[in-house]
């Protein structure tokens, strides 16, 4: 993919944060309607967490789409999007003025709407020995494989609960890892109710079916209703310790399994990224069926600030196929916000979206639904487990704090009290651990707990580029 | 509810966490009613220093030592740890005219028992060697101290709820309500109606609004000031640092934002980068301005920060008062109400104070216990303002607000906006 940074406006019509499925989407659909269009991406190649690497150990399903991703690339690489890579948005104001960090410069990009795209991160359940090296998630063992070729280890365990682990374990041993067992903490008796609601995803399972055939024929173990307990190991990873569940998620404590492995993948299902949205003051609302906490949205994807749009997985988990549906209505959505497009073309082809985004997300929903982690799983984050890594504060601390806090309890409150989410990551990893401690330890929904505030700067930025940045780019009022 | 408590505070920042430690210690049953949660506002947006050098007069300086006493007491006292440090404080000037001005101001504070020692380049860079090596020198004051607010403000709530304080987090006053005698008897909150002996008004910049409600025109104005939070850069300073010209900045009081440089190491290494002060009504929001103001006044002083790293930034609203003294004691007109919001940037040095004061107007308006208290206690009195009742366009208030802006012009090198 060429890389053009060469012109730099200072304003443009639409800025598109990730260049991801949905991302592409809504560049391409906001660009085709006449308006400008920055294309905004951390990474250094366009294509997000989906459209990176090679073909080994993906089903042909997966291949189709990602055809249609990079056929999208395509388009948008010819459409005159002002490529924007390697930047990272740091803050989104109000008047939707976006700050930058590139190339060791800050700079302000004014816009008339925003679209965010920017993915979604993985949920981790923390147990005892989780940061241990030779553990990592199954999304970031997906990556080094995507990308690089590399593997995390020769013997691989891989836990959690999602269809993620499955994908992963296919592609470890197709690049020839030793996958000892994929430890999955739901049950398939748990899914018989949710099969009509996967009428018409014969492509989903086709790729399934592949994944499955690739793991057979590799002899990979398939544990359901199990739980990776604790990992152990002097340094780094040596084993781990395996539990079954019982029918609310509870670890047992008697039949417990060890098994010898040098890398351990985890991975309980993927959360949107919602901090831009909060930072540009958008409304966030708690739907586990969109993957917890997430912004609230209109028809056209828009949040409750006017202009400021959300696609994809940073706004509902729905996978590659529903983010570019999602992508290109909020694309079309931000035209019409500005006029660019008459209402008369706009609302068909919204009906239209709308019509195939509800029958995409439909699948995303139920497999939310089904691999959510059961609330029992809770009782593995044990006193001394670290909850927050950048700042090491272990579960205890935090329990103690919650019997204390009282009915003052929130996520900011505690970050007092313990300095989670005081860290460089401002909480993204995390607050949702927190939730579900809060819930664990009160009995009150996840939902009680909230949202840590989001704070500019979202991603850390050198002191030389906040101090260097021009009049124009901290936006002075003449 | 349960029975009435002798005394409601409203607002569990610093200063009504103080309020209701002081007052149950002295044996008084205390509600406090808190909007959001314990340092939810101002007190978890500042810096955490305790400062007698940057008073200019000597009833700040009075009240800033008698408060600075207090902290060092309740470091010992409380269970709940705060980050209390003695660290003393270096105050850097740039030029040889402004090192002679602060080893002026050095030796007004030391011939009233200040620790001070004048620092020249070479004995600043030994103390500081991260420091710009241009600077002309430095004044430290030895016996100034540093704490996390947030943390002091849980520490004393926890200390007043140890002695049967209750603490009611979510619950909203709108609004006081007065019997047919004047007397404040409730206050109107979004739970219902809460009863109490008394009722302190301890809500930061919010209390302009609450005090309204009972025809009350309070003469504080918030003022916004920013703080910038680096990654962890251990040991990169020694001792709070801040630029010779920020009591001026404190004093100064036009509507521009002003910056001077501060800096302060946190306990979990992270360091706190300020200031800024500007009016901008109550918004709270980041001032990309500010913050690149803010950056470039830190390099020039540590110029090894440059390639640290900005984890977050955010602006608090500090109450600020015409005289820049906080309004502590009785509401003038309307018993049963007390007042204890004013502080400015002075919130978290003065709050100690301000409980100690209150309390004595509460259990003992006679001041039997010393002339030293009642001394303070006078020159807080809310009632210098006058009667403080509500009149459209109060000419007194507008001109001692004019009168204090023409008073203290930002200095020129301030970087205005």
């Amino acid at each position: 993919v060429p890389i053009a940074d060469a012109i730099s406006p200072l304003s443009v019509d639409v800025a598109v944060v990730g260049s991801g499925p949905a991302g592409l989407a809504a560049a391409l659909a906001a660009a085709e309607s006449g308006l400008t269009v920055s294309l905004i991406d951390e990474r250094p190649a366009a294509g997000g967490q989906y459209l990176v690497g090679n073909d080994v150990g993906q089903s042909a399903a997966v291949a189709a789409t990602e055809r249609l991703g990079a056929y999208l690339l395509r388009q948008v690489v010819t459409a005159g999007i002002d490529w924007r890579l390697g930047s990272t948005v740091w803050d989104l104001d109000s008047r939707l003025t976006l700050r930058l960090f590139s190339h060791g410069q800050a700079t302000a990009l004014k816009t008339r709407a925003v679209v965010l795209a920017c993915g979604a991160r993985e949920q981790v359940i923390p147990f005892p020995g989780w940061t241990l090296p030779g553990v990592m998630t199954a999304g970031a063992a997906q990556l080094l494989a995507k990308r690089y070729g590399v593997l995390p280890g020769k013997r691989v365990v891989l836990a959690g609960s999602g269809p993620l682990l499955l994908a992963t374990a296919a592609r470890l041993a197709a690049l020839g890892a030793h996958v000892a067992g994929i430890v999955e903490a739901s049950h398939p008796r748990m899914w018989l109710p949710h099969a009509r609601a996967a009428w018409g995803h014969g492509d989903r399972f086709s790729e399934a079916w592949e994944y499955l055939g690739t793991l057979r024929r590799g002899r990979v173990p398939y544990r359901f209703g199990q739980a990776v307990v604790a990992a152990s190991g002097e340094e780094k990873l040596e084993r781990v310790t395996i539990a079954r569940l019982d029918a609310a998620g509870r670890p047992l404590a008697e039949g417990c399994e060890d098994l010898a492995v040098d890398a351990l993948c985890v991975s309980f299902g993927l959360l949107p990224n919602t901090e831009l949205a909060q930072l540009g003051g958008a409304r966030l609302l708690f739907d586990p069926r969109r993957g917890g906490w997430v912004p609230d949205l209109d028809t056209s994807l828009q949040t409750t600030v006017p202009g400021l749009f959300v696609a994809g997985e940073a706004a509902s988990i729905a996978g590659a196929a529903a983010a570019m549906s999602a992508g290109r209505l909020a694309g079309l959505a931000a035209a019409r916000h500005l006029d660019s497009i008459p209402a008369d073309a706009f609302e068909p082809e919204k009906a239209r979206l709308e019509d195939r985004l509800r029958r995409e997300a439909r699948f995303g929903i139920t497999l939310n639904t089904l691999f959510a982690p059961p609330p029992g799983l809770d009782t593995i984050i044990t006193g001394d487990t670290f909850v927050c890594r950048c700042e090491e504060v272990t579960a205890g601390e935090v329990t103690a704090a919650i019997a204390n806090c009282g009915d003052w309890l929130t996520l900011d409150s505690l970050k007092i009290w313990t300095r989670v989410g005081q860290g460089p990551c401002q909480g993204r990893t995390c607050a949702p651990i927190l939730g579900r401690l809060i819930s664990r330890e009160t009995g009150r929904p996840i939902a009680d707990a909230g949202t840590f505030a989001a704070r500019p700067p979202v991603r850390p930025v050198p002191l030389h580029a906040i101090a260097a940045m021009e009049r124009t780019d901290v936006g002075v009022r003449q | 509810m349960s029975t009435a408590p002798d005394v409601a505070v409203i607002g569990a920042g610093i200063v009504g966490a103080c309020c209701a430690h002081s007052l149950t210690q002295a044996g008084l049953s205390v509600r406090i009613l808190e909007r959001n949660f314990p340092a939810a506002g101002t007190s978890r947006a500042c810096d955490g220093l305790i400062l007698c050098s940057d008073k200019t007069s000597p009833a700040e300086l009075a009240l800033g030592r008698a408060s600075a006493a207090l902290w060092a007491n309740l470091a010992e006292s409380l269970a709940f740890d705060f980050e209390y440090a003695n660290t003393g404080v270096i105050v850097v000037y740039e030029t040889p005219e402004g090192l002679a001005a602060g080893q002026k101001q050095a030796a007004d504070l030391c011939a009233q028992g200040i620790n001070v020692e004048v620092l020249d380049a070479a004995s600043l860079t030994a103390l500081e060697p991260n420091l710009a090596p241009d600077l002309a020198g430095g004044v430290y004051y030895l016996d100034e101290a540093q704490l996390d607010a947030r943390r002091a403000t849980l520490a004393l709530l926890e200390g007043a709820r140890a002695q049967g304080a209750v603490l009611e987090a979510g619950v909203q006053v709108t609004g006081l309500r007065r019997a047919d005698n004047g007397r404040v008897v409730a206050a109107v909150t979004t739970e219902g109606e809460v009863s109490a002996g008394a009722f302190v008004l301890a809500a930061g910049v919010w209390s302009v609004a609450i005090a309204a409600s009972v025809g009350l025109a309070l003469p504080v104005k918030p003022r916004k000031g920013h703080i910038l939070v680096t990654t962890r850069v251990p040991r990169l300073i020694l001792h709070p640092l801040l630029e010779g010209s920020y009591a001026a900045s404190v004093h100064a009081a036009t509507t521009a934002a002003q910056v001077a440089f501060v800096a302060e190491m946190t306990a979990g290494g992270t360091l706190l980068l300020g200031s800024s002060r500007e009016f901008a009504g109550f918004d709270r929001t980041v001032s990309p301005a500010v913050a690149q103001a803010i950056a470039a006044r830190s390099i020039r002083y540590l110029p090894a920060l440059a390639n640290h790293s900005v984890i977050r930034a955010y602006a608090g609203l500090r109450p600020w008062s015409p005289d820049h003294l906080p309004l502590v004691g009785p509401a003038p007109g309307v018993p049963g109400l007390y007042l204890a919001t004013g502080h400015e940037g002075a919130g978290i040095g003065l709050a100690p104070v301000t409980g100690e004061v209150l309390t004595q107007w509460i259990i003992d308006r006679t001041f039997a216990r010393g002339e030293a208290i009642s001394g303070l206690a006078r020159t807080v009195m809310p009632d210098r303002f006058g009667d403080l009742s509500d009149r459209e366009n109060r000419a007194d208030l507008a001109a001692a607000v004019a009168g204090s802006l023409q008073a203290h012009p930002a200095p020129p090198h301030f970087l205005s906006f």
